[in-house]
């Protein structure tokens, strides 16, 4: 009996040592690396100067609800018409380095809120500045596009409705 | 009367060790099950205000003018020096780089340094006309380093320096990093 409960209790010691794991579950997906090599020979690490600007970002959608009165059977036809206060706002970013900057702008939209953004012009490799011409150097300048009816999920106080991430590379 | 000695002390002896077993098992499942359903998740959250404290490593930008960049009202404008390649000494737990917030940004930072979703490193607030050289690692993250080299990214974060709201724009750059003992 004793011998018994010393195995049980030596198989449980063996199976509670085990090492937690998260195995992935049939029809999950695996990810595998894809390397791409590029072999550079620098003497020194550059130092880079990228300006970044981006124009107001706040847009108002103006609804007008109007109620006209049919005297035929005496009630209101409601007529709600919006629109936006403006739909496009520009993000630009300029290279004032002495080496090549590709630019990358992403719009991340929150869900639900109705609201589409669309990028246009989202990506350039942007030259190295010229000595003695800071006012030609080159830059990226992307519009943001705002579309759509915004739901009950956007307020008269303002939410946030997407966010922009501009990767320097 | 020996035999019935040694029997005793045999006896005497797999009890202990069945005790011993049974605390050694009941330590392993409650381990198990801290594991499981109570670690706290490793995260690190972006403030969506401005940090109060400035960055205690900043300093002030050498020869800068502090002439402010155009911007419409409402919008922001910022200016970007920084190298892509960072190092980090385990045995200090800090970060060494260049990433400065030139006076014509009228936009404060945080400086964040993510390896693999996970984030090192996060700055206080760098004002326009600061630049940083070192940053301290976050608590526990020199643990989850060893010595060689690293894909990382800065990201970093702008505030409105009046009303301390994160913008909406951010900005992510691919950086090297070399991690020594």
């Amino acid at each position: 009996m004793k011998k018994a409960l010393t195995v049980l209790l030596a198989v449980l010691l063996i199976l509670s040592m085990s090492t937690v794991a998260f195995a992935a579950a049939p029809g999950d997906s695996e990810n595998i690396d894809v390397t791409g090599k590029y072999n550079s020979t620098t003497t020194e690490g550059t130092v880079y100067s990228v300006d970044i600007t981006w124009e107001n970002m706040t847009f108002t959608y103006n609804e007008t609800t109007e109620k006209i009165w049919n005297a035929a059977d005496h009630s209101y036809t409601v007529v709600t018409t919006g629109e936006w206060d403006k739909t496009t706002a520009n993000i630009t970013v300029t290279n004032h380095s002495n080496a090549t900057v590709t630019a990358t702008v992403n719009y991340s939209a929150v869900e639900d809120t109705g609201i589409t953004g669309t990028l246009n012009n989202t990506e350039k490799t942007l030259a190295a500045g010229v000595e003695g011409k800071p006012q030609e150097a080159d830059a990226l300048v992307a519009t943001l596009t705002i579309s759509g009816t915004p739901t009950d999920a956007v307020t008269n106080t303002g939410v946030k409705i997407g966010s922009i991430t501009i990767t320097l590379s | 009367m020996e035999q019935f000695n040694d029997e005793k002390k045999r006896e005497g002896k797999s009890k202990w060790l069945i005790l011993l077993l049974l605390l050694i098992t009941f330590g392993a499942v409650c381990i198990t099950i801290w594991a499981l359903f109570f670690r706290e998740p490793d995260v690190i959250l972006s403030p969506d205000y401005i940090p109060p404290e400035t960055e205690e490593h900043a300093q002030t930008l050498p020869n800068d003018s502090g002439d402010k960049m155009q911007s419409e009202d409402g919008g922001g404008s910022v200016s970007l020096t920084y190298s892509n390649q960072v190092a980090i000494d385990l045995s200090k737990e800090q970060a060494y780089l260049l990433f400065a917030n030139p006076g014509k940004s009228n936009q404060d930072m945080v400086l964040q340094i993510v390896i693999q979703d996970t984030v090192i490193v996060q700055s206080g607030a760098i004002l326009p006309g600061h630049q940083v050289l070192t940053l301290d690692l976050l608590d526990g993250k020199a643990s989850m380093l060893v010595p060689g080299g690293y894909e990382g990214k800065f990201v970093i974060l702008y505030y409105n320096p009046d009303s301390g709201e994160k913008a909406i724009v951010n900005t992510e750059i691919p950086i090297q990093i070399t991690v020594t003992e």
